[in-house]
């Protein structure tokens, strides 16, 4: 018998899969934050007070981080998926920055079902 | 039916009277005779201009409300079209000239300013609804909260300059640190031009070149000095009542390259 694969399928899973391995990083990563202790006096000052995405504070962030932040001030609220999809640019590059940007208090982070999201406080 | 043009213009300056709102006004007119639909919002909140010509149109909302999360723009714009029988449409959105109300925005924390850049935002999704071709914003002169999320919500953001070399100075920084970092294109208006002698077609794109060179940016219009613009001020609307003068010529090139921005 001829066993035909259907491509299509094949690739819709493995990016299903994929999807929910980078969840599932997301949450690993989250816990081990919180774990490892590993955030700064400061780090952990800004996330309890939190700091403001004005414009002027837009400016004054580095160039990759404004592209972030100015889609943030878009969407309000976004996963990483959202936010790459807004800037052109990769969902690792875009989750990586987003975490920063949480961990500067500029924003927050909140798990919806499987999904991380980030909004504006 | 014609696709809409769906753009918004922010007209700004480092130092105040360069002539944005008159410019402002006179592009909305200009581009409401030619038929097509705009709205002139006034985000000089320091100095509110637009009151002045429109006094009769005070509205119940201001865009001081719209930006307090008080109502939505819809309820801030008048359409005036009828009133100047305009072929397009033209609707105004004033700012609350109150001397409380001043007070009330000097007085924004940077928490307030960052939702006022988001409301801002939002209207790109307004401008399609009503069926808008361009948004245009009137700011205050400077770098305050208000003129710069003006600058950073719009597409095609206009620097009104003077050839003063402070002025010029003043300008390149402007566009090297805030909008280079927000990645606009800027467009800049060169205003209040005065030469000795009358100049020819090259000797118009000599100058202009010199400038884009200065400023690293594409200079979009020069327009001259003229004493009776000065006189007139906000008397009557130049685009209307002298279609013929010089000032308002110059005004429909820039118009006309601003409709060929993709
Ligand atoms: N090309 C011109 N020739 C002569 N007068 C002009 C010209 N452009 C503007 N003006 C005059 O300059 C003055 C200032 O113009 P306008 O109010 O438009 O400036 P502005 O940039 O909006 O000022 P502000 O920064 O205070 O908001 C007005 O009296 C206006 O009529
Ligand atoms: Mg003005």
């Amino acid at each position: 018998m001829n066993l035909r694969i259907d491509e299509n399928q094949v690739a819709f899973s493995i990016v299903s899969e994929l999807k929910s391995i980078n969840e599932k990083l997301d949450r690993i990563i989250d816990v081990l934050e919180r774990l490892s202790g590993s955030y700064t006096l400061m780090e952990r000052r800004n996330l309890k007070f939190g700091r403001v995405l004005d414009v002027l504070t837009l400016l004054s962030l580095p160039d990759n981080l404004r592209k972030t932040a100015m889609a943030m001030c878009k969407l309000n609220e976004a996963t990483a998926d959202q936010i790459a999809e807004e800037t052109g640019r990769k969902r690792a590059v875009e989750s990586s920055l987003l975490n920063q940007l949480a961990r500067m208090g500029y924003l927050r982070k909140k798990r919806v079902g499987r999904k991380v999201y980030f909004y504006l406080k | 039916m014609k696709v809409k043009r769906e753009k918004v213009i922010s007209i700004n300056s480092l130092r105040g009277g360069t002539g944005k709102s008159l410019i402002a006004i006179n592009l909305a007119f200009l581009f409401a005779k030619k038929g097509l639909n705009v709205s002139i919002l006034d985000l000089d909140f320091r100095a509110p201009t637009l009151y002045t010509l429109f006094e009769g149109e005070l509205q119940e909302y201001t865009t001081n409300d719209f930006l307090n999360n008080k109502c939505s723009i819809e309820d801030v714009l008048v359409d005036v079209s009828g009133k100047y029988k305009l072929k397009g449409r033209l609707f105004v959105g004033l700012a609350d000239p109150s001397l409380e109300a001043i007070h009330d925005m000097i007085n924004k924390d940077s928490k307030w300013e960052m939702r006022a850049l988001q409301r801002l935002l939002s209207l790109k999704s307004t401008i399609r609804s009503l069926g808008l071709d361009y948004i245009i914003y009137d700011t205050s002169p400077g770098i305050l909260y208000s003129s710069i999320n003006a600058a950073a919500s719009s597409d095609i953001p206009i620097l009104v300059s003077t050839v003063d070399n402070a002025d010029i100075a003043g300008t390149r920084r402007m566009i090297k640190e805030i909008y280079s970092a927000l990645e606009k294109k800027v467009f800049v208006l060169l205003n209040k031009f005065v030469s000795r002698e009358p100049l020819s077609e090259s000797g118009w794109n000599v100058i202009i070149r010199r400038f884009e060179n200065t400023l690293k940016s594409r200079v979009i219009g020069i327009i001259p000095c003229f004493c009776d613009v000065l006189e007139v001020g906000y008397q009557y609307i130049f685009a209307l009542n002298r279609p013929e003068h010089p000032f308002v010529k110059n005004l429909e090139a820039v118009a006309e390259r601003i409709n060929s921005i993709k």
